[in-house]
Protein backbone atom coordinates (compact mmCIF):
# COMPACT_ATOMS: atom_id res chain seq x y z
CA UNK A 1 0.00 0.00 0.00
CA UNK A 2 1.90 3.43 -1.05
CA UNK A 3 0.36 7.09 -1.54
CA UNK A 4 -0.58 6.50 -4.91
CA UNK A 5 -3.51 4.25 -3.79
CA UNK A 6 -4.55 6.97 -1.48
CA UNK A 7 -3.76 10.09 -4.07
CA UNK A 8 -5.02 9.15 -7.62
CA UNK A 9 -4.31 11.00 -10.55
CA UNK A 10 -8.00 11.33 -11.06
CA UNK A 11 -8.62 12.63 -8.12
CA UNK A 12 -6.18 15.51 -8.80
CA UNK A 13 -7.52 18.85 -10.55
CA UNK A 14 -5.48 21.69 -11.57
CA UNK A 15 -7.19 25.05 -12.46
CA UNK A 16 -10.17 24.34 -10.92
CA UNK A 17 -12.72 26.88 -11.54
CA UNK A 18 -14.59 27.27 -8.17
CA UNK A 19 -14.33 30.39 -5.97
CA UNK A 20 -16.87 29.47 -2.91
CA UNK A 21 -15.21 27.17 -0.19
CA UNK A 22 -18.92 24.92 0.29
CA UNK A 23 -18.80 24.91 -4.06
CA UNK A 24 -15.16 23.19 -3.53
CA UNK A 25 -16.34 21.04 -0.88
CA UNK A 26 -19.67 19.54 -3.28
CA UNK A 27 -17.35 18.87 -6.06
CA UNK A 28 -14.61 17.15 -4.15
CA UNK A 29 -17.83 15.20 -2.82
CA UNK A 30 -19.19 14.69 -5.79
CA UNK A 31 -16.30 13.31 -7.35
CA UNK A 32 -16.00 10.77 -4.96
CA UNK A 33 -19.43 9.65 -4.92
CA UNK A 34 -19.15 9.34 -8.93
CA UNK A 35 -15.97 7.04 -8.57
CA UNK A 36 -17.91 4.87 -5.28
CA UNK A 37 -15.39 5.72 -2.99
CA UNK A 38 -18.62 7.45 -0.71
CA UNK A 39 -22.30 6.28 -0.31
CA UNK A 40 -23.59 9.62 -0.34
CA UNK A 41 -22.26 12.51 -0.94
CA UNK A 42 -24.66 14.95 1.36
CA UNK A 43 -23.73 13.25 4.13
CA UNK A 44 -20.35 13.55 3.27
CA UNK A 45 -20.53 17.24 2.47
CA UNK A 46 -21.89 17.30 6.21
CA UNK A 47 -19.81 15.71 7.77
CA UNK A 48 -17.00 18.24 6.39
CA UNK A 49 -19.34 21.24 7.25
CA UNK A 50 -19.48 19.89 10.72
CA UNK A 51 -15.83 19.72 11.18
CA UNK A 52 -15.44 22.78 9.33
CA UNK A 53 -17.42 24.56 12.46
CA UNK A 54 -15.27 22.75 14.93
CA UNK A 55 -12.09 24.53 13.90
CA UNK A 56 -10.11 26.50 10.98
CA UNK A 57 -8.83 23.96 8.34
CA UNK A 58 -6.60 26.80 6.60
CA UNK A 59 -3.40 25.66 7.68
CA UNK A 60 -1.68 28.71 6.32
CA UNK A 61 0.36 29.25 3.11
CA UNK A 62 -2.75 28.72 0.87
CA UNK A 63 -3.43 25.46 1.92
CA UNK A 64 -6.48 23.71 3.53
CA UNK A 65 -7.25 20.54 4.63
CA UNK A 66 -10.87 20.20 4.80
CA UNK A 67 -11.45 16.42 6.12
CA UNK A 68 -14.83 14.49 6.98
CA UNK A 69 -15.29 11.50 8.76
CA UNK A 70 -18.26 9.37 7.89
CA UNK A 71 -20.16 6.17 7.40
CA UNK A 72 -20.56 7.06 4.28
CA UNK A 73 -16.79 6.63 3.74
CA UNK A 74 -15.99 3.52 1.81
CA UNK A 75 -12.50 4.33 1.01
CA UNK A 76 -10.22 6.62 2.45
CA UNK A 77 -8.95 8.59 0.02
CA UNK A 78 -7.56 12.65 -0.58
CA UNK A 79 -9.00 15.04 -3.40
CA UNK A 80 -6.57 17.31 -4.12
CA UNK A 81 -7.75 20.52 -5.82
CA UNK A 82 -5.54 23.69 -6.94
CA UNK A 83 -8.05 26.55 -7.57
CA UNK A 84 -7.79 28.92 -10.62
CA UNK A 85 -7.69 32.00 -7.87
CA UNK A 86 -7.21 32.36 -4.35
CA UNK A 87 -10.27 32.24 -2.42
CA UNK A 88 -11.94 32.96 1.01
CA UNK A 89 -11.51 30.37 3.55
CA UNK A 90 -11.31 30.33 7.20
CA UNK A 91 -7.23 29.94 8.07
CA UNK A 92 -4.71 30.66 10.57
CA UNK A 93 -2.75 33.16 8.89
CA UNK A 94 -5.53 35.48 7.49
CA UNK A 95 -4.20 34.41 3.55
CA UNK A 96 -6.78 33.45 1.05
CA UNK A 97 -6.75 29.74 -0.03
CA UNK A 98 -5.53 28.19 -3.45
CA UNK A 99 -5.05 24.55 -2.75
CA UNK A 100 -7.28 22.45 -1.17
CA UNK A 101 -6.42 18.33 -0.11
CA UNK A 102 -9.84 17.10 1.36
CA UNK A 103 -9.83 14.33 3.12
CA UNK A 104 -12.33 11.46 2.90
CA UNK A 105 -11.89 9.29 6.03
CA UNK A 106 -14.08 5.91 7.21
CA UNK A 107 -15.84 5.94 10.61
CA UNK A 108 -14.18 2.49 11.49
CA UNK A 109 -10.46 2.90 11.73
CA UNK A 110 -9.90 -0.93 11.70
CA UNK A 111 -11.08 -1.41 7.97
CA UNK A 112 -8.78 0.68 6.70
CA UNK A 113 -5.66 0.89 8.93
CA UNK A 114 -3.35 0.89 6.33
CA UNK A 115 -4.96 3.80 4.35
CA UNK A 116 -5.58 5.70 7.48
CA UNK A 117 -2.01 5.59 8.01
CA UNK A 118 -1.21 6.97 4.39
CA UNK A 119 -3.53 10.12 4.90
CA UNK A 120 -1.99 10.66 8.55
CA UNK A 121 1.62 10.31 6.70
CA UNK A 122 0.51 12.74 3.45
CA UNK A 123 -0.88 15.23 6.25
CA UNK A 124 2.08 15.58 8.35
CA UNK A 125 4.02 16.27 4.51
CA UNK A 126 2.00 19.51 4.65
CA UNK A 127 3.54 20.69 7.94
CA UNK A 128 6.70 20.20 5.70
CA UNK A 129 8.12 23.64 4.76
CA UNK A 130 9.89 21.83 1.92
CA UNK A 131 7.20 20.15 0.79
CA UNK A 132 4.79 22.84 0.56
CA UNK A 133 7.25 25.39 -1.21
CA UNK A 134 6.99 22.95 -3.90
CA UNK A 135 3.23 22.31 -3.90
CA UNK A 136 3.15 26.22 -3.84
CA UNK A 137 5.79 25.95 -7.21
CA UNK A 138 3.98 23.46 -9.01
CA UNK A 139 3.14 24.45 -12.64
CA UNK A 140 0.42 21.56 -13.83
CA UNK A 141 -1.35 18.61 -12.75
CA UNK A 142 1.29 15.91 -13.55
CA UNK A 143 4.23 17.92 -11.31
CA UNK A 144 1.67 18.41 -8.73
CA UNK A 145 0.79 14.41 -8.80
CA UNK A 146 4.12 13.63 -8.92
CA UNK A 147 4.87 15.78 -5.83
CA UNK A 148 2.32 14.69 -3.75
CA UNK A 149 2.73 10.89 -4.09
CA UNK A 150 6.46 11.30 -2.77
CA UNK B 1 16.85 21.50 25.05
CA UNK B 2 15.10 18.31 25.03
CA UNK B 3 11.45 18.41 24.79
CA UNK B 4 8.76 15.65 24.71
CA UNK B 5 4.88 16.24 23.43
CA UNK B 6 1.74 14.88 22.65
CA UNK B 7 -0.53 16.11 19.83
CA UNK B 8 -4.11 15.35 19.87
CA UNK B 9 -6.07 16.92 17.21
CA UNK B 10 -10.23 16.86 17.10
CA UNK B 11 -10.56 14.18 13.61
CA UNK B 12 -7.50 12.53 14.31
CA UNK B 13 -6.16 12.51 11.15
CA UNK B 14 -5.03 15.53 9.63
CA UNK B 15 -3.96 18.58 12.64
CA UNK B 16 -2.37 15.86 14.55
CA UNK B 17 0.39 15.01 12.31
CA UNK B 18 0.73 18.61 10.95
CA UNK B 19 1.60 20.31 14.37
CA UNK B 20 3.48 16.85 15.09
CA UNK B 21 6.09 18.14 11.86
CA UNK B 22 5.76 21.49 12.49
CA UNK B 23 7.33 21.25 16.29
CA UNK B 24 9.90 19.32 15.40
CA UNK B 25 10.90 20.74 12.55
CA UNK B 26 11.03 24.03 14.23
CA UNK B 27 12.08 22.88 17.65
CA UNK B 28 15.21 20.41 15.42
CA UNK B 29 16.15 23.75 13.81
CA UNK B 30 17.06 25.26 16.81
CA UNK B 31 19.07 22.31 18.02
CA UNK B 32 16.72 20.97 20.40
CA UNK B 33 16.21 17.07 20.70
CA UNK B 34 12.56 16.71 20.42
CA UNK B 35 9.90 14.07 20.30
CA UNK B 36 6.22 14.07 19.48
CA UNK B 37 3.90 11.01 20.42
CA UNK B 38 0.66 11.42 18.41
CA UNK B 39 -2.78 10.12 19.28
CA UNK B 40 -4.97 9.93 16.33
CA UNK B 41 -7.29 7.95 14.40
CA UNK B 42 -4.98 5.34 14.13
CA UNK B 43 -4.15 5.04 17.05
CA UNK B 44 -0.95 6.06 19.51
CA UNK B 45 2.06 6.51 17.21
CA UNK B 46 5.95 7.14 18.03
CA UNK B 47 4.98 6.51 21.83
CA UNK B 48 7.23 8.48 24.15
CA UNK B 49 9.60 6.51 26.27
CA UNK B 50 9.85 6.82 30.31
CA UNK B 51 13.45 7.41 29.98
CA UNK B 52 12.57 9.98 27.47
CA UNK B 53 10.25 11.66 29.26
CA UNK B 54 12.06 11.68 32.57
CA UNK B 55 14.68 13.53 30.62
CA UNK B 56 12.59 16.24 28.72
CA UNK B 57 12.93 19.76 29.59
CA UNK B 58 9.11 20.77 29.08
CA UNK B 59 6.65 19.00 27.44
CA UNK B 60 4.49 20.34 24.82
CA UNK B 61 1.01 19.19 24.67
CA UNK B 62 -0.84 20.13 21.73
CA UNK B 63 -4.17 18.93 21.36
CA UNK B 64 -8.40 20.00 21.08
CA UNK B 65 -9.49 17.14 22.59
CA UNK B 66 -7.95 15.14 26.09
CA UNK B 67 -5.13 12.31 25.62
CA UNK B 68 -4.28 9.61 26.89
CA UNK B 69 -1.50 9.14 29.94
CA UNK B 70 -1.10 12.59 31.15
CA UNK B 71 -0.23 11.48 34.43
CA UNK B 72 3.14 10.18 32.71
CA UNK B 73 3.58 14.08 32.84
CA UNK B 74 3.47 14.97 36.81
CA UNK B 75 5.54 17.20 37.86
CA UNK B 76 6.87 18.78 34.32
CA UNK B 77 7.28 21.80 33.08
CA UNK B 78 4.56 21.58 30.38
CA UNK B 79 2.94 23.55 27.91
CA UNK B 80 -0.71 23.32 26.78
CA UNK B 81 -1.75 24.80 23.66
CA UNK B 82 -4.12 23.78 20.37
CA UNK B 83 -2.69 22.11 17.72
CA UNK B 84 -3.72 25.04 15.41
CA UNK B 85 -1.35 27.14 17.44
CA UNK B 86 1.30 24.70 16.71
CA UNK B 87 0.53 25.25 13.13
CA UNK B 88 0.76 28.51 12.93
CA UNK B 89 3.28 30.02 15.11
CA UNK B 90 5.55 26.87 15.62
CA UNK B 91 9.02 28.79 16.11
CA UNK B 92 7.30 31.51 18.42
CA UNK B 93 6.36 28.19 20.92
CA UNK B 94 9.72 26.55 20.60
CA UNK B 95 11.42 30.25 21.35
CA UNK B 96 9.05 30.96 24.65
CA UNK B 97 10.33 27.73 25.69
CA UNK B 98 13.64 28.44 25.01
CA UNK B 99 13.09 32.12 27.47
CA UNK B 100 11.48 30.01 30.13
CA UNK B 101 14.06 27.40 30.49
CA UNK B 102 16.54 30.74 30.83
CA UNK B 103 14.45 32.63 33.10
CA UNK B 104 14.22 29.90 35.33
CA UNK B 105 10.73 29.88 35.47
Amino acid sequence: MELKDIIEEKLVFFNLDISKKQDVIRFAAKILEENGYIKNKDFFVEAVLQREKVGVTGIGNGIAIPHGKSDSVLKPKVVAMKLKQKIEWESLDGKKVEYVFLFAIGDDPKAYMEHLKLLASFAGKLGNDEKVNKILNSTGKEELVEIIRR
Amino acid sequence: MKIVGVAACTAGIAHTYISKEKIENAAKKKGHIVHIETQGTIGIEDELSESEIKEADFVIIMADVSIRGKERFEGKKTVEISTDVAIQSPTKLIELLEEKLRGGK
